[in-house]
């Protein structure tokens, strides 16, 4: 899934739509960012005012020189408009270079949720890649607390995971995030996490004591932690 | 389980939306409720337009709504379904649902008893293999060894039964067990081979 900015919709596309009027009348960095956002939410609802609002931030965004922090939210946009539209390889294209700029600034925020988007394109393509990449994201917006993002991040490694028939990690994953990261209460991941549940609902199987075979030892260095 | 989750059910989000429904589809087909299941599924389906039919709520909800018209024994809307997917353009569709098609017409071939149904069951099951989830592949070979029970051929359905049955015990998925046991039980009793 790609983080979406509305809640609820509606109110807020009204709220950031006047607000551009006002700020068209001196374009500045502020009308960017203004046009980020509206284009972002617009993506999200998708809305048939996605396309031309992604588009024209981001020119907005090149022509005023906006920095790379912005340049990368833009970028992220577009990619979100392109994937609801269907269109992978561009989405992708546009969250890889979302992630390059936000590097380049050192913002981790929008790194991870640019990795994030570019996990849930990935996810139906190429399950292994996007794991790797949702687990990078999840680890950039671990860093800055982003508890926005975060649970996205871990539900498309979630989501790789089980197309991959790693249903127990996805599991372990949701369950991990939701204790060591303080999201219990996002009923987003909670939802994830029990619909996943309702499909896998036999208990794990008893770890098997190590002494109970004589074959079976301690392993000497501890296992690659997730 | 879904009980306390206001602020989520509250959303306009079409992706929050569509996780709620389908943790109820899925709720409702472990439930063997296939008639609520097709409703939250083609809830979902409802969103194409807004989330793209790559998105995973759409991988998820289309096979979920064919295989509850496949229990309802609902060919129109199995028919429907199929509609939906030809709609797009070859490249938008994600090789999970492309495998999940040729399933559904390996499907409708054998109901509608299409001597060629076999070889499409076949195929299906190898589109699963490489293309989709180990989950989905657990239910695709369950078909075909209905199929396979169907047709007089009880040792290659109890081998496709018992593949899907490693599948669904290493995923530990528990409706998938539970649909494997019902064919087996269903199956009949294999010859013993003779020297």
């Amino acid at each position: 899934m790609i983080k979406m900015l509305y809640k609820p919709v509606g109110m807020l596309v009204s709220l950031v739509a006047a607000a551009i009027n006002v700020l068209r009348t001196d374009p500045g960095t502020d009308t960017v960012h203004a046009l980020g956002n509206l284009a972002h939410l617009e993506a999200s609802a998708g809305s048939p005012d996605a396309d031309r609002l992604s588009a024209e931030a981001l020119i907005f965004g090149q022509a005023l020189g906006a920095g790379d922090a912005e340049l990368s939210r833009l970028l992220a946009a577009r990619g979100t408009y392109l994937a609801g539209a269907d269109r992978h390889t561009e989405a992708a294209a546009y969250f890889r270079e979302s992630a390059r700029l936000a590097s380049q600034a050192g913002d981790s925020m929008p790194l991870g949720n640019a990795l994030s988007g570019l996990a849930d394109i990935l996810a139906g393509t190429d399950p292994g890649a996007a794991a790797e990449t949702a687990r990078t994201a999840a680890g950039h917006l671990r860093r800055v607390g982003d508890r926005d993002g975060l649970p996205y991040a871990t539900t498309n490694l979630a989501q790789a995971l089980l197309m991959l028939g790693d249903w127990d990690d996805a599991e372990a994953e949701l369950t991990r995030s939701a204790d060591s990261n303080g999201l219990a209460d996002r009923e987003y991941l909670a939802c994830y996490g029990a619909g996943w549940r309702r499909c896998a609902v036999m208990p794990p199987p008893p770890k098997p004591c190590w002494r109970a075979s004589r074959s079976c030892v301690p392993a000497k260095t501890p296992r690659k932690s997730r | 389980m879904l009980a306390g989750l206001e602020e989520l059910r509250a959303s306009e989000d079409p992706q929050e939306k569509s996780l709620i429904s389908l943790v109820e589809g899925f709720s409702a087909a472990a439930r063997r409720q296939p008639q609520t299941a097709l409703g939250h599924a083609r809830a979902i389906l409802a969103y194409g337009d807004t989330l793209g039919i790559g998105h995973e709520y759409m991988r998820w909800a289309w096979p979920l709504a064919a295989r509850a018209a496949r229990d309802l024994l609902d060919t129109a809307t199995a028919g429907e379904l199929l509609t939906l997917l030809n709609s797009y353009q070859p490249g938008y569709l994600p090789p999970m649902l492309r495998a999940e098609r040729d399933l559904a017409r390996a499907r409708l071939a054998a109901d509608d008893g299409d001597p060629a149904a076999g070889t499409a069951f076949a195929a299906a099951v190898s589109s699963l293999s490489e293309l989709s989830t180990r989950y989905h592949l657990g239910h695709g070979l369950l078909d075909y060894a209905q199929y396979l029970m169907h047709t007089g051929d009880a040792e290659g359905g109890t081998a496709a039964v018992r593949e899907a049955r490693d599948t669904a015990g290493r995923l530990r998925c528990q409706p998938l067990l539970d649909r494997a046991a019902d064919l087996t039980r269903a199956a009949p009793p294999l010859r013993t081979q003779r020297a």
